[in-house]
């Protein structure tokens, strides 16, 4: 469906983010990253859509960084298995496997807590 | 397969050193060449990380070996490299060798060096990310943040309480504290570790190995020396950390363990002393199970039973490991054989292993993106 405001393809699902675009081969391997072909079958990858709604695998607060620190960095899941790094928005849970919604601003993903504290 | 022997090996000093990154390694090449005629020197294969990125030296192949050269006119030697890792060159040379048509593939120098303490930690942080995978750059992910997501995710997979992390360090120091050659020879206790400052949670600086200068090497040959290659084994994973479909295992390395162990035909049990990849102590767990030694999640009890160390059934990291003996980078998969071929010689002094006959080597690369096994053996 189409937000009417921003004109985005948002998720039909439980959130209102926009979907995400991802990269899936025939036997539904699914990355984040745009590779050609599937690292682990070889096949051709095509583009796809992903609802944003994903869970946390783990995350860290990284306090020395070349590119400015404090931040918090975290490895997000969704639902069809594809996993991307993202930089931790809001107030995340120290347990990972919390729902969070992942949202791809400036070429990065960032992930927020799904429900706010 | 060629019986390829350790003929000498060298260490220089680990830790913050005033000589130049040319100047160590010189010393490690005169060090492992003092009882050589270095005409014999076929090859040589040389590694560092970061020559470039930390010394400025944009052709580290012809730097080193001119200098080496100067200091050995005799040397008639080629050289290879500049590889990343120890590992990387260790494995490449006994390759090699073992695959040459000579039944003498004459003898081979592999030298690996870095220099890292001259800069403000943070911007060696910052100038070794030049190195990491542009994607995990742009999100600031340095190989400690890697480290603590992994960290946490093994934590939370197995049960592993914090506290092992402690006694890791806790061990790797304790042996530290015997190795002359050790960038920090002083002990620490549990609290000391479980207090010092989180890095990135729930990795604390206690549990990181520090950067460091230094420089070892080894000179091969089919004709001299105590110890030998039994085996060695190559593994990698997906090359993107974000894609592999567990990150608290290190799939590398246990198919590198494998091949290795395939080769040298040896067990798990069979093992005396393990020098293993620990650049934040929950990697020297996560490793020492996936070789096989101990099933996943469970290296910990082990520890807390008073193995691990020197002594004990399985001594891990004799030398004080990454942690402790410190991390020059290009030097640290080298440094792990001058250990082991010490334990096995029984030279190895206040931190001998008693009895140590089979030692394995582990070194990797990044979070475990490669690995590399190698078994060495007593000769007698």
């Amino acid at each position: 469906m189409t937000d009417h405001d921003t004109g985005n393809r948002v998720s039909a699902g439980r959130s209102s983010a926009p979907l995400l675009t991802l990269y899936s081969c025939e036997s539904s391997h699914a990355f984040f990253f745009p590779h050609k072909t599937c690292p682990l079958c070889g096949a051709n990858l095509g583009e796809t859509e992903s609802p944003p709604d994903g869970v946390l695998v783990s995350h860290t607060t990284v306090r020395v960084s070349p590119t400015g620190a404090p931040f918090r960095l975290g490895l997000t899941r969704v639902a069809c298995g594809a996993q991307t790094l993202c930089i931790i928005e809001g107030e995340i849970g120290t347990d990972p496997g919390e729902e969070v919604v992942i949202l791809k601003k400036g070429g990065l993903y960032y992930a927020k807590p799904r429900a706010p504290r | 397969m060629k019986k390829i022997k350790i003929q000498s090996s060298y260490l220089t000093r680990i830790g913050r050193l005033d000589a130049d990154l040319v100047a160590i390694a010189v010393e490690a090449a005169r060090g492992v060449l003092s009882e050589t005629d270095p005409k014999r020197v076929t090859d040589i294969y040389l590694a560092s990380y970061a020559p470039s990125e930390l010394c400025g030296i944009s052709n580290p192949l012809q730097r080193l070996s001119h200098a080496i050269q100067t200091d050995f006119p005799r040397l008639r030697a080629t050289y290879h490299g500049v590889f990343k890792t120890g590992g990387e060159a260790l494995f490449t040379a006994l390759d090699t060798m073992n695959g040459a048509p000579s039944s003498d593939p004459g003898v081979v120098m592999v030298l690996g060096v870095e220099k890292m303490t001259h800069l403000p930690p943070a911007k060696t942080a910052g100038l070794l990310s030049q190195r990491e995978n542009p994607h995990d750059r742009a999100y600031g992910a340095t190989l400690p943040a890697l480290g603590a997501l992994v960290t946490r995710t093994y934590l939370r997979a197995y049960g592993v309480p914090e506290s092992a992390l402690h006694g890791v360090a806790v061990k790797n120091h304790e042996h530290g504290s015997k190795n002359p050659k050790a960038h920090f020879q002083n002990t620490v206790t549990v609290d000391e570790v479980a207090s010092s400052p989180l890095v990135c949670d729930p990795l604390r600086r206690l549990h990181c190995a520090p950067t460091s200068d230094g420089a070892a090497a080894v000179l091969l040959s089919t004709a001299d020396g105590d110890v030998w290659y039994r085996g060695w084994g190559k593994g990698t994973d997906v090359p993107l950390f974000q894609e592999r479909e567990d990150i608290s295992r290190f799939t590398a390395t246990a198919e590198a363990s494998s091949r290795a162990r395939e080769m040298a035909q040896v067990r798990a049990v069979d093992v005396d002393v393990v020098e293993i990849h620990d650049a934040f102590t929950s990697f020297e767990l996560i490793n020492l199970e996936e070789m096989g030694f101990y099933p996943m999640g469970s290296a910990w009890r082990a520890l807390e039973a008073g193995g691990l160390r020197i002594n004990s059934a399985l001594a891990v990291n004799t030398s004080g490991g990454m942690k402790a003996k410190g991390h020059p980078i290009g030097c640290t998969g080298i440094s792990a054989s001058v250990e082991v071929c010490e334990q096995l010689t029984g030279r190895a002094g206040a931190r001998q292993h008693k009895g140590a006959r089979l030692g394995m080597i582990q070194s990797a690369g990044g979070v475990s993106n490669e690995s590399f096994v190698f078994v060495v053996d007593s000769v007698s």
